[in-house]
């Protein structure tokens, strides 16, 4: 965990989807197509806009999430990273990651976005059924899914990421076992594995709200979370956190940051950044967003400088919760959190900042001590990894310390 | 005002005869309220009132009434609750009165509470106006529920009066029978004062407001007084009466009826049925005449949070001048910390309380299962009164054990009779008479008035719902305590995780123990989350185990994805966790929500 890091991540919003999926809640919208070019040019404007304050900073990962990021024309992507690499300076061996719906990756869009420097794609595959990819409400089917994959091999992709759902409602964990199965007989680099999670808000929720769907039973998804723990480990691949397995050296350097917490500056409609101490996000609809760019762009060439109207709100976390926030985060690594390393930071260790909350559980057996020479790290049990909320909500100052 | 125009009366009725609408119709009619101030039910003020549709607290108002004679009357009208358990409010509210209107609805007739109110009203020598409300109503049979109240009740038809409160028919008609038969105030107005006190409030500027009727003597507002019993001595801030609103006047004369703000700022210092005098000169003997609220049920109230036991305290005392039929005494226990055993008029009465101490005073409540009082002859041969069941003894410690009995009035037509014999049945009780109401019914079927003995804690729970359930909502009901008998019951301990709970302990019937253990057992492992470790729950009686549950221990909470660097959200999404953690109680390491408490009161289905 470096403290002096003068590293940095940039993290490029595409808010726009063919169609908007039943679970998800992310800021990302379907039919504002019309939209598109503006949002290009205000992306590029806001990429401008960070330049001069990133100017000690070295960009070593850039990552394309959405939304549907590989729904943007070539074109469009060629001017990001063009401009990327014109106003900031990126590392020669940077993670260039780019998610992607298996729908669009042809094999012309695939040469296409290796030719703007994308290195890493993490494709959006979650089940390999198709039944459960329409209860998804995915636009692709199994096949689709696995054509892309290859044709991400073919087009020279070398560091690739599928994304999975487990935990389907009534899906038995035979069903589960079969996709990540044939999922491993494409060998990825990466498997992103998640629970399904209802979250408030999304079409999903309303329907379980409503009766018509049962939430998933959580000792069947324990279930399955357990096995896939299991089996990636017996095909190789190390779990480096609570959702994240790679084969060693593939983690995603982008997530790393966000769980190191370190700095990180997202653009576009609804990113979320971690800059200067402050926790910060942008105006989360794209035309409200592409219009305050514009302001603050013309605010700038008119004033030679001005304010960053994109931002919607922000805080800044004081010391106790910056300790709690780099514990919940640190502890979803499997490698947990290094008590030297956070006291070089915080000037207290974890022991000293949390010393009820760290003895409860080091009793209920979530938490364990590796100690040194491999560290002195804490880190969760593998019991702890789902229960990890138990520990979190102990870890978090009290009375809560928000300040926005 | 001269006291020969003065009426003081008071109208009583069955919960929703339309006793609030007729208060609210005569307010009209006298000119009380403008029409524009008009706001329904303006005698129940508290919010929970007109949110239950029901009158809790007695409440008072004077009108000016021009009569037929053409001179000026004041009439006094005490307004009071309809429901079973605040029965105890209207005995207060009758003893400062000479009449009462006796509202029955037309369509439904004498229910058993109407014939609580009117003995209640004999007894302390009332006249009674008999009224048929809700003429107007499409399902109404004005002249068969007029031959009710003359066979029941002993009516002279011809006093009877018809009435409809909504449409405004027949009020001027009750207004003249007060003044024509309702006796006036008969005091000594230049005897020494004497003024009962039939309710209190308390206001933050004015201290204590007593509300009072004048006997003997008057209230000047000048001279110092005295409680007669309490013996607390205080110069009135202010003498006013109720126009509804507090309204100050000069004096209050003998036969009046009105408050006085007495600038008392501690609670104690006044007590409802205390009596007001005259500093110098004053009273000797006190009023008597209305009836001592007996506590019916018991349960304790605990502050969620423990600091909150000192306010809880406070809101006690300040609902105790304003609902003079609660009791309490501190209680501790080691499951919820330090609390108060309080004394209920019944069920009801036990959620307002709650309620009232939840709204009014911005606390957080944990209530216990309600008990009865019992009465135990240990080993020994020495006597003790439980209401908790943490306090029973152990049994080889208990010779003998008595409960109360209630004796149960239940007026339904005569078809449900059947329906009505199981459920007592099933509550352990006894039969005693059935009588009919309407003899001269002809056409339909005849309604009657069914009489049994059944224990008082088997009423307290579900009782009134299966009634209306088992009746299509026809049954109406009253009972007042008859007695104590000899009972076979044992205390239910529930064990959670290894250890037992006092505050889910409960005192029920040996025979039906080891049923209401398993009942008790699913119900609480239903209502308790799954925690870090296997919680078993146990029933047992004096350490034999009749049943256990096991709630499984918790695999899984987790934050699957972490939001696109969101870690503010993901904050919030754990912050909302830890304060749904926080209104738990924690049993040893065990989270427990405050539901569990009550669980014993859903095992009747």
């Amino acid at each position: 965990m470096p403290t002096q890091s003068r590293d940095l991540a940039l993290y490029l919003h595409i808010p726009f989807c063919t169609s908007k999926c039943g679970y998800c809640d992310f800021n990302s919208y379907e039919g504002l197509g019309h939209l598109a070019d503006g949002y290009t040019d205000a992306l590029l404007g806001e990429l401008d806009l960070w330049a001069p304050a990133t100017r000690d900073f070295t960009v070593r990962t850039v990552f394309f999430g959405g939304g549907t990021p590989s729904l943007t024309a070539l074109e469009d992507m060629r001017a990001f990273t063009d401009r990327i690499r014109e106003r900031y300076a990126v590392a020669p061996d940077a993670e260039w990651s780019l998610e992607a719906n298996p729908g669009e990756l042809t094999r012309e869009h695939l040469e296409g976005l290796r030719a703007t420097g994308i290195n890493r794609l993490s494709i959006g595959v979650q089940s390999l059924h198709d039944d459960e990819l329409t209860m998804l409400e995915r636009g692709h089917n199994a096949a689709r899914a696995i054509e892309a994959v290859r044709a991400a091999r073919a087009a020279g992709f070398d560091n690739l990421n599928m994304d999975l759902i487990f935990g389907l409602i009534g899906q038995p964990l035979a069903r589960w076992q079969d996709t990540l199965e044939r999922a491993l007989e494409l060998s990825p680099e990466h498997l992103s594995c998640y629970a399904l999670t209802v979250e408030p808000g999304t079409a999903l929720y309303y329907q379980v709200a409503k009766g018509l769907l049962q939430e998933p039973d959580p000792d069947v998804v324990a279930d399955h979370y357990e096995w896939t723990r299991k089996r990636l480990a017996r095909a190789g691949y190390r779990q480096y956190e609570l959702s994240n397995w790679a084969r060693p050296g593939r983690e995603c350097r982008h997530n790393l940051v966000y769980w190191h917490a370190e700095p990180y500056l997202g653009l576009g409609a609804g990113a979320h950044s971690f800059f200067t101490g402050r926790r910060f996000a942008n105006i989360d609809a794209p035309n409200r967003y592409i219009e305050a760019i514009t302001a603050s762009l013309e605010e700038r060439a008119t004033s030679g400088t001005g304010t960053l109207r994109q931002i919607a709100g922000g805080e800044t976390p004081d010391a106790d919760t910056q300790r709690a926030d780099a514990m919940i985060l640190g502890l979803r690594l499997l490698e947990g959190v290094s008590s030297t390393e956070f006291a070089v930071r915080f000037g207290v260790t974890p022991d000293e900042a949390f010393p009820h909350a760290i003895a409860k559980h080091l009793a209920t057996g979530l938490l364990t001590r590796v100690p040194p020479p491999h560290g002195d790290r804490l880190r969760l049990t593998p019991r702890g990894l789902l229960l990890s909320n138990e520990v979190f909500v102990d870890l978090l100052p009290d009375p809560p310390g928000d300040e926005r | 005002m001269d006291p020969a125009r003065i009426r003081n009366f008071s109208i009583i009725a069955h919960i929703d005869h339309g006793k609030s609408t007729l208060a609210d119709r005569m307010l009209d009619v006298t000119g009380t309220i403008q029409a524009r101030q008009r706001q329904d039910q303006v005698l129940d003020s508290m919010d929970l009132e007109r949110e239950k549709g029901i009158t809790i607290k007695a409440q008072a108002v004077r009108m000016l009434h021009r009569a037929a004679d053409g001179l000026e009357y004041q009439l006094n009208l005490i307004d009071t609750p309809g429901h079973v358990d605040f029965s105890y409010e209207v005995s207060r509210a009758l003893a400062a009165c000479e009449g009462a209107i006796l509202v029955v609805d037309a369509a439904q007739g004498i229910q058993a509470q109407t014939l609580a109110n009117v003995y209640m009203a004999m007894e302390l020598d009332l006249t009674l106006i008999p009224v048929v409300n809700k003429i107007d109503l499409p399902s109404a049979e004005p002249e068969r529920v007029a031959q009710e109240l003359v066979d029941v009740i002993g009516f002279d038809p011809n006093e009877i009066i018809f009435a409809s409160a909504k449409s405004g028919a027949g009020i001027e008609e009750i207004l003249e029978a007060i003044v024509a038969r309702v006796p006036h105030p008969r005091g000594e107005a230049n005897a020494p004062l004497r003024a009962l006190v039939f309710d209190a409030k308390y206001d933050a500027y004015k201290g204590v407001l007593v509300y009072v009727r004048v006997v003997d003597g008057h209230i000047d507002g000048r001279e110092p007084l005295r409680l007669l019993q309490e013996r607390t001595r205080f110069d009135p801030v202010e003498v006013g009466v109720f126009r509804p609103g507090f309204t100050v006047v000069p004096r209050l004369e003998a036969g009046e009826v009105g408050y006085v703000a007495t600038g008392l700022k501690g609670v104690n210092e006044a007590r409802v049925g205390d009596t007001v005098t005259t500093d110098r000169n004053a009273a000797t003997e006190p009023l008597s005449g209305y009836r001592e609220a007996k506590s019916m049920v018991y349960a304790g109230l605990y502050p969620s949070n423990p600091d909150q036991y000192p306010e809880l305290r406070d809101a006690l005392e300040r609902l105790k001048l304003n609902d003079a039929s609660l009791h309490w005494q501190p209680e501790s226990s080691a499951a919820l910390g330090f609390g108060f055993r309080c004394g209920f008029l019944g069920l009801l009465h036990m959620e307002i309380v709650q309620e009232r101490l939840e709204r009014e005073f911005g606390l957080d409540l944990v209530a216990t299962a309600p008990s009865v009082e019992y009465e135990v002859t240990r080993s020994d041969g020495s006597e003790m009164v439980v209401d908790s069941p943490a306090a029973l003894p152990e049994p080889d410690k208990i010779r003998e054990v008595r409960e109360p009995w209630v004796r149960v009035n239940i007026t339904l037509p005569s078809r449900f009779v059947g329906a009505i014999m199981g459920l007592i049945d099933e509550r352990r009780g006894e039969y005693v008479k059935l009588e009919y109401l309407d003899h001269a019914a002809v056409e339909g079927e005849s309604r009657v008035l069914a009489e049994y003995l059944v224990p008082l804690s088997e009423i307290l729970v579900d009782f009134y719902d299966q009634l209306k359930s088992r009746t299509s909502g026809y049954a109406s009901l009253d009972y007042h305590i008859e007695g104590y008998r000899p009972a076979k019951v044992s205390r239910l301990d529930i064990l959670v995780n290894g250890d037992p709970v006092d505050a889910l302990s409960a005192i029920v019937p040996t025979e039906q123990a080891t049923e209401r253990g398993r009942k008790l057992v699913s119900a609480l492992r239903e209502l308790i989350p799954r925690q870090l470790f296997d919680v078993p729950i146990q029933a047992a009686i004096g350490g034999r185990i009749l049943a256990r549950e096991t709630v499984r221990a918790m695999r899984k909470n987790v934050l699957a994805k972490c939001y696109g660097g969101d870690v503010s959200r993901k904050r919030k999404l754990l912050e909302a966790q830890k304060a749904g953690k926080k209104r738990m109680k924690m049993l040893g390491s065990v989270e427990v929500p405050q539901e569990a408490f009550m669980a014993v009161l859903k095992l009747r289905d």
